[in-house]
């Protein structure tokens, strides 16, 4: 389900964003919604090495995600990222 | 047919109610289908389901600085009361290092199929099936160690 929300960008993210309209020929919208899930994904992959390090569990991993711990799994099986 | 049911075949297997909530109960309400049929085993008695119980008050608060979530906690406390041959099969590391470090025994569940294996209690071939459907889960090299103590090379 898609929400709408409304978010001040600083100068230097205004500049990536417009960067990345130009570069991608998409909205600014767009732009800021692909920006956004780079910055999702990777925090993913960050967590997900954390855990397999053993630094966190797999169910903190899901807290940190805002994710119940079935969508996690669900996730790690989408991007390919192994459990152990 | 599930992997589990190969397992259900010669393992008791518990789970605590708070692993059903976030597995099943949670899993239904999010549409995934094994969801469905673990609450299937679930309620013609295949898997138990342990009611929780008190907490060791001394150990809740350790747990929750070495980083375990409430359900990480459950698991462990829920361990630590079981027969002494009972184990855990998780393949979390943090989990599985905490488990141990308590005196708990903890499996992955790779190792777990050799372990059905060894003790003739599954067929080595149906072992190493099992194995090749689970692969893709691991990181490359995970899988590979418990094929070779299947076959017995290691």
């Amino acid at each position: 389900m898609a929400s709408a929300i409304s978010v001040q960008l600083d100068e230097r993210l205004q500049r990536f964003i417009k960067q990345l309209q130009k570069r991608k020929r998409v909205s600014p919208g767009e732009a800021a919604i692909d920006l956004l899930q780079t910055g999702y994904f990777e925090r993913v992959r960050q967590l997900h090495r954390q855990y397999l390090a053993g630094e966190i569990t797999l169910r903190r991993m899901a807290k940190e995600l805002g994710l119940e711990y079935r969508q996690l799994y669900a996730l790690l099986e989408d991007l390919k990222l192994p459990v152990a | 047919m599930l992997v589990v049911d190969h397992i259900l075949k010669c393992c008791r297997l518990s789970i605590p109610i708070e692993v059903k909530r976030e597995t099943v109960d949670s899993g239904l309400l999010f549409g995934y289908q094994d969801a469905k049929e673990l609450e299937m085993r679930i309620n013609r008695g295949s898997i138990a389901v342990l009611d929780s119980e008190s907490r060791d008050i001394e150990l809740e608060p350790v747990l929750t600085s070495i980083g375990l979530e409430n359900v990480d906690r459950t698991v462990i406390h829920a361990c630590i009361r079981m027969p002494k041959q009972t184990k855990l099969v998780t393949d979390d590391h943090r989990l599985f290092v905490c488990a141990i470090r308590l005196g708990s025994s903890p499996i992955f569940l790779v190792d777990l199929v050799v372990l059905l294996a060894a003790k003739r209690l599954i067929k080595a071939a149906l072992a190493a099936e099992i194995l090749h459907t689970i692969q893709p889960r691991y990181t490359r090299g995970f899988v590979e160690l418990s094929v070779k103590r299947l076959e017995g090379v290691i």
